[in-house]
């Protein structure tokens, strides 16, 4: 009760209280809104669902876009002109003097060369098709060689407009290709991964939007661990900045202190998480018409219990990075201590990875220890969603994490008060 | 004046047993046996011998082996074993303000942490903030207060959270001497409610304010117990030479310090003062036939505080 009281007595003064509690509430609001914007388009554009890409398609059909406008202006495009240049290399009409958005190809029979596959090639990108020994354009072709050379912006557009029509054209032909794997698709049902002959189930079906699911998630785990980790040390640093930790430690005594801190970087996590969740949650609604939750296909009480042992796990690992900090900050190799925890984070996945795609007897038992290892654990455990994970192994998962937080706070807080001179 | 029946109020007793206090490995304070009580007890000793670490291993500041503990006993003869976050405060040697907000918002947080009202600066803490002089200093920030007003800003706060031990750290560095003297009487008449431990350099304040001393030497216990004990210990006599007047005093001052350059010597008027282990009244007297002093007066006197840790500090630098 102490450590509330001063915690709050701390975020009343208010530059601890911009610091520690504004600047996360509006940094999680902003990153939510950013990185959902971002991953909504992504899913958009990569929703490769038959209808959804003729719809896109379809869209394209309209030839007012910024690229035509600039190479043909507002006129109606028209088919190219084609110029063969003959003798003394001088064009035959005024219209067929070299153009800005014009291209090129070298012969040395310009009189004979079969055109129509050019013609086809470049379509309606171009204003006019030159066929000449050695004339210059903002693109030449060059078949003797197999070359394609661009030797301006303006060639540049039009190499980039030639692409466009070729990939309107090219589309519906995707388009029936689509649509012809829908139909096995719909044949083959819901498609599920089970890695190394065990239980673990991963949908193949949904696989992307699970990804950028966990993608966001694990954007917000690290920017939680970032600033519960800068949330401890600042406000070490404030206090000793002005001469006040030892008295303050003094009066309040050391754990009730240390305790405060760490209330402090946990409402510091919270605004944040506070800001980035229902602003995620908000947006997968309201963008994708679907909960995350049913996007998912997993229980209100899975993530309620997953999320739990996201939080006691990044907080043992803040503890060990914040008091490596501490104890180490001075020794060259305290960069080391500070971010073991992550590394030790990755080997776990990698572990486990192998666990569940080897077929050996005792994997699948060996993933289940690794995932329910605290810190090891965590890489699994942020992947859980899509791997359909065991509630069981994430409730261990969660009650060792927790029980080894306590532990390390209850043996720190003697360290830190034996040290606050150093810091 | 102190009344008997307040003297016997505030008895603080610090107990210590086989101490060790280190920095990392770095021994800083080893303190077999301690065993001292008194209402003001002053640790003194040179740069460096752990008067600092002293007090803040008292606070549980620092990690230490072996036992220490203070207890105060009341009028009554109860005994307390006083826990520093319920019964003491701390005055750091710098003082401490937060340098981005006001003195007042400063003093706030501390009367909600200790007293669970920021108000209560305004109502019986109030006297504190009045007495110390800090009312004006309330609407300015932690940064732009002086050295000395820090120090009466972090003094007011801890006589708010009412301790029934107040611990100073250098109270008086950085006060000019009205200042000084101030702050020795408002402690002086806070030691009548509460215990006070102050380590200091300034011998004539700790005289006045002090009745037991602690001497630290290299981390040890020099010297410990009352004033004129302690004293004592430090030097055993004080000789003052009375001349007839201020120039012959001042003459012979400069010219007795090369003869007798193991002992302390200072003149004040007409007096040269002595002090030393190795002085006795015929070394002096013949000095004085010897260089030709006319009338003389030579009195043997009690090293007093000042003159005593003076010579302890010179014998350490020789």
């Amino acid at each position: 009760m102490t450590s509330f009281k001063l915690a709050l007595a701390f975020i009343r003064i208010p530059r601890l209280f911009l610091a520690l509690l504004f600047w996360p509430l509006v940094l999680g609001l902003f990153i939510s809104l950013f990185q959902i914007s971002i991953s909504i388009s992504f899913l958009q554009f990569n929703d490769s669902r038959a209808a959804k890409v003729e719809e896109r398609l379809q869209s394209k059909e309209n030839n007012n876009t910024w690229m035509t406008r600039i190479v043909h202006g507002k006129a109606e495009i028209q088919d190219p002109v084609v110029c063969r240049w003959q003798g003394s290399e001088i064009p035959l009409s005024k219209r067929c003097n070299e153009g800005r958005y014009d291209a090129a190809v070298l012969t040395d029979s310009p009189e004979t060369l079969d055109v129509s596959s050019y013609l086809e090639h470049f379509g309606k990108s171009i204003r006019a098709l030159h066929i000449c020994k050695s004339c210059t354009a903002a693109l030449v072709m060059n078949p003797s060689k197999n070359e394609m050379n661009i030797y301006s912006i303006r060639g540049m557009l039009i190499y980039m407009l030639k692409e466009f029509f070729q990939n309107k054209e090219q589309g519906q032909h995707y388009v029936d290709f689509l649509k012809d794997k829908e139909k096995t698709s719909k044949f083959e049902g819901e498609v599920n991964l089970y890695p190394g002959n065990n239980p673990l189930i991963i949908s193949l079906s949904s696989l992307l939007p699970h990804l950028l699911f966990i993608f966001n998630v694990a954007t917000l785990v690290l920017l939680t661990l970032w600033l519960a980790i800068k949330a401890h040390t600042k406000v070490l640093q404030y206090f000793s900045k002005n001469d006040a930790l030892l008295p303050l430690v003094a009066s309040c005594g050391k754990k009730s202190f240390y305790n405060s801190i760490w209330v402090i970087t946990a409402a510091r996590v919270g605004c944040f998480l506070l800001a980035a969740i229902p602003v995620t949650i908000i947006s997968y609604n309201k963008l994708l018409n679907q909960s995350p939750l049913e996007t998912l296909g997993i229980s209100g009480w899975f993530l309620l219990l997953w999320f739990l042992a996201i939080v006691s796990s990044l907080s043992l690992v803040t503890m060990i990075s914040s008091v490596a900090e501490l104890k180490k900050r001075h020794s060259i190799t305290g960069f080391v201590y500070q971010y073991s925890p992550i590394v030790f984070c990755l080997f776990g996945l990698a572990l486990w990875g192998i666990a569940i795609f080897s077929n050996m007897d005792f994997s699948f038992q060996f993933a289940r220890v690794v995932f329910a290892t605290p810190i090891l654990g965590l890489g699994p455990l942020l992947i859980s969603p899509i791997a359909e994970a065991d509630p069981g192994v994430v409730f261990i998962h969660l009650l060792l994490s927790l029980i080894f937080f306590l532990r390390l706070k209850n043996s720190n807080s003697d360290w830190f008060a034996s040290h606050l001179g150093q810091i | 004046m102190i009344n008997t029946k307040q003297e016997e109020r505030n008895i603080i007793s610090i107990e210590a047993k086989n101490l060790v206090a280190c920095y990392d490995k770095v021994e800083a304070l080893r303190i077999e046996a301690l065993k001292l009580s008194g209402r003001v007890i002053a640790v003194v000793g040179h740069n460096g011998s752990g008067k600092s670490t002293l007090i803040k291993t008292a606070l549980g500041l620092l990690g230490n082996t072996g036992s220490l503990s203070i207890s105060r006993t009341n009028s009554w003869g109860d005994k307390t074993t006083l826990i520093p976050e319920q019964h003491m405060a701390y005055s750091p040697e710098r003082g401490s303000v937060f340098s981005d907000i006001t003195v007042e918002n400063y003093i706030k947080l501390w009367c909600r942490i200790k007293q669970n009202n920021a108000k209560y600066y305004l109502g019986e803490g109030r006297k504190y903030i009045e007495q110390l002089g800090v009312q004006p200093l309330l609407s300015k920030l932690g940064r732009n207060l002086s050295k000395g007003e820090r120090r009466r800003v972090q003094t007011a706060v801890g006589f708010i959270s009412n301790p029934l031990l107040f611990f100073f750290d250098e109270p008086f560095d950085g006060l000019d001497v009205r200042q000084a003297s101030y702050l020795a009487e408002i402690m002086m008449e806070a030691s009548t409610s509460m215990g006070l431990i102050i380590s200091s350099h300034q011998m004539n304040v700790v005289e006045r304010l002090a009745d037991k001393i602690i001497v630290l030497k290299d981390g040890e216990i020099h010297a410990c117990g009352g004033v004129e004990e302690v004293s004592r210990e430090l030097a055993e006599k004080t000789w003052c030479l009375k001349v007839g007047s201020e120039d012959i005093a001042f003459e012979l001052c400069i010219g007795s310090k090369e003869v007798f350059s193991d002992s302390l010597i200072h003149q004040q008027n007409r007096r040269i003062y002595f002090t030393g282990n190795n002085l006795n009244k015929a070394e002096l007297t013949s000095w004085c036939y010897e260089i030709g002093v006319g009338e003389f007066d030579l009195e043997e006197d009690s090293p007093n505080l000042t003159d005593a840790m003076g010579y302890h500090l010179m014998k350490l630098q020789n």
